[in-house]
């Protein structure tokens, strides 16, 4: 049986239930969220950490969860701020500018025993890493996650048109990178 | 959506037509104990309860409150006079013994103003007295008006002065 959010945040925000509340969602968005953080910050370790980060943090904030905006999207705020955190921290401690993370992660992408990508794949992995940080997430939640641009930008906090201007720019620059390769 | 048809990604998407199989994956069972890890992290955090932010809030405020006492105490506190026994006698003799090195402001400094009117007193009666005495050493010494011209003249003579010599005094 597939639960909707709504008949989840209710179990959340009864007492008795917010266990099994809790429960629910996390069989729902594991995997999504997972996936949207190990896209970002290539490593399997790293974003098992972040993920599990991500569902603390949706734990610790249940009661805080008004409704205002819609579950998911809140979730993925969570850990899109979470990936973001952590990019920016590995930038620190290693002292690196934002051009050396995309050669710092196409390392780990190379040396990653959970990569099985072929040539193909691992090309676009790599034209997609010299993206921007905010490019890179648009593009992986729009074209590997599918998701709908209104949902993006809620999660993103941006217009719909900031994000299609963006997708747009993150094709252009993958296809030119692709072409050059 | 046709909203979300509008941009051309198809370059891409028949880029990646070409490859075989998945690209990232995961260990083995993953998402089975994904949920498990996830309690023990909720677990931790409740029994770290240092690491609570209201916890982390409470302790810099209290250590901050701390500093800031021991810092005010620190410079509240004036430099203690060491306090020695001493006679009058004794302050006296340090005193004349190391005058040379006592300026006039901590001479004034340690002075009261007792001793400064006795001190003033004394001058006036030692500048009285000085005045005194040189007023009768002034009277044991004869002025040339407490002798006659004939006293003058002979005493002259005495000394083997003549007449003629009078005009080169």
């Amino acid at each position: 049986m597939s639960w909707t959010d709504e008949e989840i945040i209710e179990k959340i925000q009864d007492e008795k239930t917010v266990n099994y509340g809790f429960n629910l969602l996390m069989d729902k968005y594991q995997e999504k969220v997972y996936w949207v953080i190990r896209r970002m910050v290539i490593d399997h370790d790293a974003s098992d950490d972040i993920a599990q980060e991500t569902f603390v943090k949706v734990w610790k904030n249940l009661s805080s969860f008004k409704g205002d905006s819609k579950l998911y999207t809140w979730i993925y705020r969570i850990a899109t701020n979470e990936a973001l955190n952590h990019l920016r921290k590995m930038k620190r401690r290693f002292f690196l500018p934002i051009g050396d993370v995309e050669h710092e992660l196409s390392s780990s992408l190379e040396s990653d025993t959970y990569y099985s990508g072929d040539e193909i794949q691992m090309k676009l992995q790599k034209a997609i890493l010299k993206l921007p940080e905010k490019q890179r997430l648009v593009f992986n939640m729009k074209y590997f996650e599918e998701m709908k641009f209104k949902d993006i930008a809620e999660v993103l906090e941006v217009s719909v048109g900031n994000l299609k201007a963006q997708y747009h720019h993150a094709v252009k620059k993958i296809e030119r990178f692709l072409k050059e390769d | 959506m046709e909203e979300d048809k509008n941009i051309n990604d198809e370059a891409i998407r028949t880029f990646l037509g070409k490859s075989e199989g998945s690209d990232f994956k995961v260990p083995e069972n993953y998402f089975e104990g994904f949920q498990k890890n996830v309690y023990s992290k909720i677990l931790d955090n409740k029994n770290q309860w240092w690491k609570l932010p209201q916890v982390k809030m409470t302790l810099v405020g209290t250590l901050s409150v701390f500093l800031v006492v021991i810092v005010l105490i620190d410079f509240s506190k004036s430099i203690s006079v060491a306090e020695v026994d001493m006679s009058e006698q004794e302050l006296l003799a340090y005193y004349a013994d190391n005058i040379d090195e006592i300026s006039e402001s901590e001479i004034l400094e340690i002075m009261t103003e007792d001793d400064l009117n006795s001190i003033s007193e004394g001058l006036i009666d030692s500048t009285d007295k000085k005045k005194e005495e040189v007023r009768e050493e002034k009277k044991e010494i004869p002025s040339l008006d407490d002798f006659t011209d004939e006293e003058i003249y002979e005493y002259m003579l005495d000394e083997g002065y003549d007449d003629g010599d009078w005009d080169n005094l």
